[in-house]
């Protein structure tokens, strides 16, 4: 029986790299802050509800910045919402809020999730500016509704080991990994010779 | 329905408005482009909120008239806010989380879902 000739043509493209469990490594993989690219996805529906000032888009960098000044749901307090994203890790600040907050990890800045949290109790960029506007707002009314009445956190509370050390604010990008170190390299001639 | 207006006068303030009371025929030629831009973002916001208000007034009448009170301003009825916060965070308490339309919470499950973070930090 003769040999089929193997086909010519356009084969299927063959991903480098692969993740330990098989699946296939692609680009949008390795760059998830990429979507703010897509500005139709990531701030239309904010834009068509607050006044966003955009200060900085830089989504191939994945940096963002902005200024929304807001009310305070229920209470009507006005501030502004001070929004920094950094390769998918936002923070937010809140100026001119009435009061002192509660959940801050300092200089007004909001504590609204466990950093160790899972991404589906956490703020991600594929769930876009408007979901994370939206959550400080829910954010900024817990605030306002402890400082009012007294009462106890409404909502959930991320619980704090007793003997745990006073912990600092992650920095704005802990979540994409470590910095790359410097690439190992050959020493060249000139460099052996010393 | 008040959202429809709102929606319109976001397209129609984009150009000029034309009145035979007018001896030049329009009543806002002397409008800069820049400013028109920034009413109609202005007025498209009025528009999904005010229609969002409607999507929620249903279950939650109290929000629904703070929604309209954040847009009308002190003509309309001023809502009862110790009474509305005890609900929405009583809701909070329960569930984890709340939704939010028209720029407030909203206990109506009609309200856009929210992240449900455990909040954290220093206390």
């Amino acid at each position: 029986m003769a040999k089929s000739k193997p086909r010519r043509g356009k084969q299927p493209r063959v991903p480098r790299s692969f993740w330990a469990g098989g699946r296939s490594r692609t680009f949008a993989d390795r760059t998830p802050w990429l979507r703010m690219a897509f500005r139709g996805s990531f701030e239309d529906d904010a834009l068509d509800r607050y006044d966003v000032r955009v200060i900085k888009r830089t989504p191939m960098l994945g940096r963002y910045e902005a200024r929304v000044p807001v009310r305070v749901p229920v209470y009507g307090d006005r501030c502004v919402l001070q929004i920094e994203i950094d390769k998918g890790d936002a923070r937010v600040t809140v100026e001119g809020f009435p009061n002192e907050l509660h959940h801050t990890y300092g200089d007004n800045r909001l504590c609204m999730w466990d950093p160790s949290d899972p991404p589906e109790r956490r703020w991600t960029p594929d769930k876009g500016l408007l979901a994370l506007i939206e959550t400080a707002l829910v954010h900024l009314f817990q605030e306002r509704h402890v400082a009012v009445t007294g009462e106890a956190w409404p909502g959930e509370e991320a619980a704090h080991p007793p003997d745990e050390p006073k912990r600092e604010a992650p920095p704005i990008n802990e979540a994409s990994g470590p910095a790359p170190s410097a690439p190992v390299r050959a020493p060249t001639r000139l460099e052996k010779a010393a | 329905m008040v959202h429809r207006y709102f929606d319109r006068a976001a397209e129609k303030i984009k150009t000029p408005t034309t009145s035979p009371a007018v001896p030049d025929g329009y009543v806002d030629a002397d409008m800069e482009q820049t400013r028109r831009h920034e009413l109609s973002k202005r007025l498209r916001r009025a528009a999904n909120d005010s229609a969002e208000a409607i999507r929620v007034e249903a279950d939650d009448p109290d929000g629904a008239q703070e929604i309209w009170y954040r847009l009308f301003g002190d003509p309309f009825p001023k809502p009862d806010a110790t009474a509305r916060a005890a609900e929405v965070a009583s809701l909070l308490r329960n569930t984890g989380a709340a939704g939010i339309a028209g720029g407030t919470v909203t206990i109506s499950p009609a309200g856009r879902s929210t992240v449900p973070g455990r909040a954290y930090g220093e206390k």
